[in-house]
């Protein structure tokens, strides 16, 4: 707000304070300089005397005077109106003024007139010094836009010497045509008394050199009065690097602009394929927080990713063991190593129990020690559901082909026990005759007289039926007859033994009895083409096995091996074969040996022979289960290993060994 | 001089169980033993056997290979396998050399029923005539463009059961090979079947098929043969009668399995033509030609010639098969019904009269003769006052077109 002190205080006030007014004008009157100063020291009122000393423009007043709240009795000094600095003594009292504290003070020139120029001459040169350290520009001007000061640092940038450029106008000596015209509406503006943008920041402006070369400057000009003419101080700083700078800077933002939209293409790429991935993933960062949660595992747990990401993975309520994923995980980031979690059991959103594969792996952060884990995982139910049917499946294939066999074998039997059974039956008609001969006979010799033509009769008899043959054939028909039997019981007890049902815990399970169940089922198999000897080590101790499984290996091992030697001997012109199972204990193993007599297995598909539904059988033999199911039984559901030793046209051994103490992977790999 | 029998089996306890339980045949039959294929050739080598049983999986030669042999070098030979099989593959490739199918456990009375009606049919056909006039049954030949269709139909993709039945009815060789394998022990568990559409619905499709196309029971006759031998009339004529000789079964009111019979035995009362033609083709011909001279019944003219007809060479190899003694008697005596024993009305009465009707609608232009109706035998059969009038009998049936 400015006031001219000149002015008396508005009517309202006036009227209301008339002492007022009475004091003012004896201020006016009093020849000394007299200025009232409020609070903040700022002038209230000068008098005429003071107003010649502070008249520039009245600004003085309704400001700070450039000293502090006055004391009793202090010296200022300041550049009074006739452009000389002096210092004048203060004496200051308080009074009220308008009602309000305020200060009266007289100024009295202390200074002699030798000791004014001598002052201003100072201070002139520290104005020019002040002037010449700037490292900035300087060029003052006055209204008229007339140079009259231009600091060596102006003269080093725009490349004029001070002489040349005093009173000349600025504008059209330093600026290009364009700055010149809104440089010197700016002014206008300015001097009509409207603020003109100009002024009031620092602009950026295109500068002249002399010679004519355009560069970048920025510009901050201020206004002042001098003896009641403004006069013009532009500061300018050449801005030709820091615009390269800026240049670069934006160029570089362009570049960093680009690098953001690429990542964000890349995120949202990133986003579509865990989207279209069936697989579940997870994402982890270094505290186990969720970042990432693909729509299959929102499917596969039923917590959509809103709900999940920033959580951590232990707190989420997901139906799995959360202790040994989260030890995984913990392990995975510790160790960096990737972990496979092979068969989870996972309760889905709908309650279903799902098996899944996990693997965890850490995440590459480069120089980032602390990077996260991402959990890769696939729903492996349906494959399981399925390794169950075909393992079932191929159980059963061997059943239903020795359902066969055993009913042959057992075919055989029952034939010639039920002939035996009708020859005794007629054998024993004879004998029955025999002995009512004898006892006719006896009958006659008691009574003292045997007639000859009974003698002769039963002679007669006893030749007609062989007496001699029956006599000899009958033991052998019960012995055969009682040996049919066992053997029916014995198939019958090895089929009871074979088709042990599954068990999901290994037991102790003698391996040798096991063995010969399996040899004795599978007798019809091989009984054609070859020798079964069985070198089954007596001390083997017992091993904690799926008997049921195992069985089912050492049949498919049978079947393969006579199918191998009857490939060899089926034609009749060759001795059978022989199949030739050994049980030993080596270490921590028991070791199996089933050796036969077949062609061989060519080295060319060695590597083959367990995958599934690889056969060299033909269609009708064999579905190619029988060696992938016994690699499967060994060695995943029993930590043992099953090998190969081959040479072609010698035979196959194949060896089995199978821990005694039972199968030690880690859990996730047990059945 | 008895019959000499053979059988074979690799398990000792069941040839010692077989000789202890045939003992009380060691009177009749003259038995021998073996324990292997070799030495059951070996044995054959030294004198004649009426019949072999033979075990089919044995180690070294096996059954299927015994047999074929024995087909080749003793073609009068009986062909019996005792089988504990019970997987259909194996079954289904020993079937072609043989005769007689018999499972594991069998007992001694089927064992007996089986040879001694084996030995029977020799009352038929002496045994040194079968060498020269059947040393080929595994099959009997069908019609070639009977077996396209056969063939045809079962390689389609779009195969149907119904279609099959009905093509294998048309055809006697096919009828008769596919009722010997569903009267086997093997597949004839459940009763015997008399037609050919109960035939291939118990043996299913799928068996039907592996016979056909793998074991290859059936084949085809040289078209050369079929034009020479005029074969073609063979098969509509067994049809017609086939379908006539039904007619009056239903018109006797006949129990339903008669008439199915009936059918069936005049589907294959010329069954033998087929074998002859296909055995000794050269002197079936010649056989013709003669007959055709003289003007007398192909049958009369093969009996002066081979010293039997066709009749009783078709009844011999559909005996063999294991068909009913009904079939065999009906076949064995369609020309000469009264030397059958039986003399009620049965299938034997209807094929006679129905082929009579038939063959001289056919060969004379639709003129009776009564020369080849047995009318004694059709009165004493209750088929008097319809053969006094055959000509409005068959008007009646409406029965023999084609």
């Amino acid at each position: 707000m400015i006031r001219e002190t000149t002015e008396p205080a508005g009517p309202r006030e006036a009227a209301r304070d008339v002492p007022q007014q009475g004091f003012e004008r004896i201020l006016e009157a009093i020849p000394e300089p007299v200025v009232v100063v409020g609070e903040q020291g700022r002038v209230c009122f000068a008098n005429a005397a003071a107003r010649g000393l502070l008249s520039c423009g009245g600004k003085l007043l309704d400001r700070p005077l450039g000293f502090g709240p006055p004391r009793e009795v202090t010296e200022v000094c300041f550049r009074e109106a006739d452009g000389e600095a002096r210092v004048r003594q203060m004496r200051a009292a308080e009074t009220q003024w308008r009602g309000e504290r305020a200060w009266v003070a007289t100024l009295h020139d202390v200074t002699g007139p030798n000791r004014t120029a001598e002052n201003l001459r100072r201070s002139e040169a520290r104005q020019r010094a002040l002037l010449e350290s700037s490292l900035d520009c300087v060029v003052v001007m006055d209204a008229q836009e007339r140079i009259f000061d231009f600091n060596s640092a102006a003269e080093r940038t725009f490349g004029y010497s001070r002489g040349e450029v005093l009173g000349r106008p600025m504008a059209a000596l330093l600026f290009t045509a364009a700055v010149r015209d809104s440089f010197h509406a700016s002014l206008k503006r300015c001097l009509e008394g409207r603020l003109a943008r100009l002024f009031d920041h620092r602009v950026e402006v295109t500068a002249v050199r002399k010679g004519g070369a355009e560069f970048p400057i920025e510009m901050a000009v201020s206004v002042a009065r001098y003896d009641g003419e403004p006069i013009f101080t532009a500061v300018l700083h050449e801005i030709t690097q820091r615009t390269q700078a800026h240049q670069k800077l934006l160029q570089q933002t362009r570049h960093l602009e680009h690098a953001v939209a690429a990542l964000e293409r890349v995120r949202e790429r990133e986003r579509q394929v865990l989207a279209s991935i069936p697989s579940i993933f997870i994402g982890l960062d270094d505290q186990a927080k969720v970042t990432h949660w693909n729509p299959a595992a929102e499917k596969q747990f039923g917590l959509p990713a809103e709900r999940v990401i920033g959580k951590l993975l232990g707190d989420l309520a997901i139906g799995w063991p959360a202790d040994r994923i989260n030890e995984a995980t913990t392990r995975c980031s510790r160790l960096n190593e990737a972990i496979r979690l092979d068969e989870i059991r996972v309760t889905d959103s709908e309650g279903r129990e799902r098996v899944v594969t996990l693997t965890v792996n850490r995440t590459e952060t480069r120089g980032n020690e602390d990077g996260g884990v991402v959990l890769v995982g696939t729903d492996i139910t349906a494959r399981k559901a399925m390794e169950a049917q075909l393992m079932l499946a191929q159980k059963m294939e061997s059943i239903g082909q020795l359902a066969a066999g055993i009913a042959h074998e057992i075919n055989t039997p029952t034939q010639y026990v039920s002939d035996n059974t009708r020859f005794l039956r007629d054998a024993f008609q004879d004998f029955k005759q025999v002995l009512d001969r004898f006892e006719l006979l006896r009958a006659e010799a008691r009574q003292g007289a045997v007639a000859p033509a009974t003698l002769d009769q039963l002679d007669t008899f006893l030749a007609d039926i062989d007496l001699a043959f029956l006599t000899s054939e009958t033991p052998k028909a019960i012995d055969q007859s009682l040996e049919g039997l066992n053997r029916v019981a014995e198939i019958v007890s090895a089929m009871k033994q074979f088709s042990h049902p599954d068990q999901d815990e290994p037991e102790l399970t003698d391996l040798n009895k096991a063995i010969e169940n399996t040899a004795t089922v599978a007798r019809n198999e091989w009984k054609y083409v070859a020798e079964v000897a069985l070198d089954l080590d007596p001390e083997l101790p017992a091993v904690p096995c799926l008997a049921g499984r195992f069985n089912q290996v050492i049949l498919n091992l049978i079947v393969n091996a006579a199918h191998a030697i009857g490939d060899l001997v089926g034609d009749g012109s060759q001795a059978k074969g022989s199949i030739r199972i050994t049980t030993r204990k080596t270490g921590g193993h028991v070791e199996i040996r089933v050796t036969d007599t077949g062609p061989g297995i060519p080295a060319k598909i060695r590597n083959r022979i367990f995958d599934p539904f690889f056969t060299t059988k033909q269609v009708g033999k064999g579905t190619g289960q029988g060696l992938a199911i016994a690699h499967n039984i060994i060695v995943e559901q029993h930590g043992g290993t099953i090998d190969l030793e081959s040479e072609e046209g010698k035979g196959a051994t194949f060896i089995l060994r199978l821990p005694l103490t039972g199968n030690e992977r880690p859990p996730e790999n047990k059945p | 001089m008895n019959p000499h029998i053979l059988f074979v089996d690799d398990e000792p306890n069941l040839i010692d169980g077989l000789r202890r339980m045939l003992r009380s045949f060691r009177q009749r039959w003259d038995m021998a033993f073996a324990t292997s294929g070799s030495e059951a050739l070996e044995i054959m080598a030294q004198r004649p056997f009426d019949v072999i049983v033979s075990d089919m999986r044995m180690p070294g030669m096996d059954g299927r290979q015994l047999l074929e042999e024995v087909e080749k070098r003793y073609p009068q030979t009986v062909r019996v396998v005792l089988s504990g099989s019970v997987g259909a593959t194996e079954a289904l490739g020993s079937l072609r050399p043989t005769h007689q199918y018999l499972s594991k456990p069998c007992d001694a009375d089927t064992v007996q029923n089986t040879i001694e009606r084996a030995l029977r049919l020799r009352e038929l056909l002496p045994q040194e005539k079968v060498g020269r006039l059947l040393s080929q049954t595994g099959s009997v030949p069908s019609l070639p463009s009977l077996y396209v269709r056969i063939m045809e139909e079962l390689n389609s993709p779009d195969c149907e059961i119904g279609k099959v039945a009905e093509i294998i009815a048309c055809d006697a060789g096919m009828t008769a090979k596919i009722l010997q394998l569903a009267n086997s022990a093997f597949f004839g568990l459940r009763g015997p079947v008399s037609t050919p559409s109960d035939a291939i619905f118990r043996l299913g499709l799928d068996v039907v098929k592996a016979l056909v196309l793998s074991v290859q029971v059936f084949s085809a006759f040289e078209s050369e043969h079929v034009k020479r031998l005029k074969l073609n009339r063979v098969w509509p004529h067994s049809l017609s009668t086939a379908s006539l000789a039904q007619k009056i079964a239903v018109k006797q009111k006949a129990a339903p399995e008669i008439v199915d019979l009936t059918f069936t035995a005049g589907l294959l009362h010329d069954v033998g033509k087929l074998i002859l033609a296909s055995n000794v083709p050269d002197e079936y011909h010649q056989v013709l030609t003669r007959s055709g001279a003289a003007k007398i019944n192909d049958w009369q003219g093969e009996y002066i010639a081979f010293g039997v007809t066709h009749a009783e060479v078709g009844a011999y190899l559909i005996g063999l098969w294991g068909l009913s003694d009904t079939l065999v008697d009906a076949i064995a005596h369609h020309h000469r019904p009264e030397r059958s024993s039986g003399r009620k009305f049965g299938p034997l009465s209807a094929v006679h009269f129905a082929d009579a009707l038939e063959h001289h609608r056919r060969i004379e232009g639709g003129r009776y003769a009564a020369r080849d109706l047995d009318l004694d035998y059709l009165a004493g059969a209750g088929l008097g006052s319809l053969a006094a009038e055959p000509e409005a009998l068959v008007a009646e049936l409406g029965g023999t077109k084609e």
